[in-house]
């Protein structure tokens, strides 16, 4: 479904008279290969390149060599076949629930009785039915993020992207959510790559977990999850799900400290 | 707590001033000082003569005009300059110029090139306002967070669809308050160009009441235009909720 070959990036920090310029190895030939329908989870230490990668497949970032292919079409812009919930939600202040969840058909140009209707269906599943002409101001974090997955749901796209949706919700919030997706995602299976720092969340919710480091960034290992589907909460108390667990916060702790260690020389 | 509450206590303040106002001048025993009741009774006075209204209805006319140019130009330009880096690097150092340049000493000079008209009080008023409102669509604009243009790109938004969608509706709280400023700027603007003018409206009205000596007329005609002014903004704030609701409500 997705891949991506040979990707690199190399951002550039121009100098000033008091800086030397500086790059940033952001990505060196990452490879990867995703099924249609699995779900990835990308984790790893700030800086290895995991969101570079989420917008390179996004097409929001230009890769400097290497391509992506997703559903058989070269990756070269943004298109809501690739549709992308946001860390910090994205969500247009100045309009309701119901407007922002069927956004993407707006601009498609779907008439507005039939947006309406697929918004009302989504805005439900998430769990937000009452709230169709609340502001983004009114709703707490957790229901923002819903309201994000809510409309890239709502064009029905191939790929899911998931840019640590999760990281600005409190603890309670977060599990809350992670099981609300695994629920949608089992009722509507689709492609999604989903970028995080949380070990949890890499390994309750993939199918594949792909670890990265920093310094150049790069895929340090791909994991298989072999933790059965449909997935629930209590995957969380099984023998293979610590060790899983213990492995990569091993590789992470590793990634973390070279990258502290870089940072600090 | 309902509306006369809430004005009570600033209504209070008022009084009190005026009063204080009386004790003072009775102090100074001046007859140049002038008396709150006298400037009070000049203030209604001046509101129901006719000519009153008339002089403001010519001074107006140079605000009303200068203040819908140089919003409609400005909203425009400012939109035009804050999306693309070489044109606000050649237009900011105008703006700049024309927010400090020296209004009082270059209106006698500029009413010398133009005559006395109302387009010259039209471009004294924009000159003073324009910049203003240039500056904060311009600020505006950048503001709109660069995730939220991401996900409107993300969503198939062309760049027609991404500034009538995103980016206007979202520099529009910056451009209100641009708005507001400038509204005060050109209340200033047509002030200053009609006591620096004097030819027509109220500066012909604080002319006579200059030359006659009389402070209390004076008093009332600048308890007037504040009046006035006050009014006018008033009416810009309740037309800013009703634009931009979203921006005044109770966050969570």
């Amino acid at each position: 479904m997705i891949s991506i070959t040979n990707a690199n990036k190399t951002f550039v920090k121009p100098g000033s008279r008091k800086v030397e310029a500086s790059s940033v190895e952001v990505l060196k030939n990452v490879n990867l290969e995703i099924k249609e329908n699995e779900f990835i989870t990308i984790v790893g230490p700030s800086g290895c390149g995991k969101t570079t990668l989420l917008r390179a497949v996004a097409g929001l970032t230009k890769l400097d060599s290497g391509e992506i292919k997703a559903a058989g079409d070269l990756v070269t812009g943004p298109s809501p076949d690739r549709a992308m919930v946001f860390q910090s939600f994205a969500l247009m202040p100045w309009a309701n629930v119901m407007r922002n969840v069927a956004f993407g058909l707006e601009i498609r140009g779907v008439g507005k009785d039939e947006r309406e209707t697929i918004a009302r269906e989504l805005i439900l599943a998430v769990g937000l039915k009452g709230f169709e002409n609340s502001l983004p101001g009114e709703l707490s974090g957790g229901m923002k993020q819903r309201v994000g997955l809510a409309r890239a749901l709502a064009v029905n796209p191939k790929i899911l992207l998931m840019d640590e949706p999760f990281g600005g919700l409190d603890e309670q919030t977060k599990r809350l959510m992670q099981e609300e997706l695994l629920r949608l995602w089992e009722s509507q299976k689709k492609t999604v790559i989903f970028v995080t720092h949380s070990l949890d969340e890499a390994i309750l919710l993939a199918d594949r977990c792909v670890l990265m480091a920093a310094r150049p960034g790069h895929i340090t290992e791909v994991l298989d999850i072999p933790l059965g589907r449909p997935r629930t909460r209590d995957a969380e108390r099984t023998s293979t799900y610590i060790d899983l667990k213990e492995k990569i916060w091993d590789h992470l702790r590793t990634a973390q400290i070279q990258e502290n260690a870089a940072k600090g020389a | 707590m309902n509306k006369t509450k809430r004005y009570l206590p600033s209504l209070g303040f008022f009084v009190f001033l005026l009063l204080a106002w009386q004790v003072f001048r009775k102090l100074f025993d001046s007859i140049l000082i002038p008396s709150t009741f006298g400037m009070v009774r000049a203030f209604f006075q001046l509101l129901v003569k006719g000519s009153t209204w008339n002089a403001f209805w010519i001074s107006n006319q140079s605000l009303v005009l200068g203040f819908v140019i140089s919003g409609v130009v400005g909203i425009a330009v400012g939109l035009l300059i804050g999306r693309r880096a070489w044109l606000e690097r050649a237009v900011d150092p105008w703006l700049d110029f024309m927010l400090v340049v020296p209004m009082a000493m270059i209106m006698p000079a500029l009413i010398m090139a133009m005559g006395f008209s109302l387009s010259s009080r039209v471009v004294i008023v924009c000159l003073f306002t324009f910049p203003v409102i240039v500056i904060n669509t311009q600020a505006g604009l950048k503001q709109v967070s660069s995730e939220l243009v991401d996900m409107a790109h993300v969503f198939g938004a062309n760049e027609y669809k991404l500034w009538v969608k995103i980016l206007i509706k979202g520099a529009a709280p910056l451009v209100w308050s641009g708005l507001r400023s400038g509204l005060g700027r050109a209340i200033s603007g047509m002030v200053l160009s009609e006591l620096l003018l004097s030819s027509v409206g109220i500066g012909i009205l604080f002319q006579t009441f200059q030359g006659n000596f009389d402070p209390e007329m004076t008093f009332g005609l600048v308890a007037l235009l504040v009046c006035e002014s006050l009014l006018l903004l008033k009416i810009m704030n309740v037309v800013e909720r009703r634009a931009i609701p979203w921006f005044y409500i109770e966050r969570v």
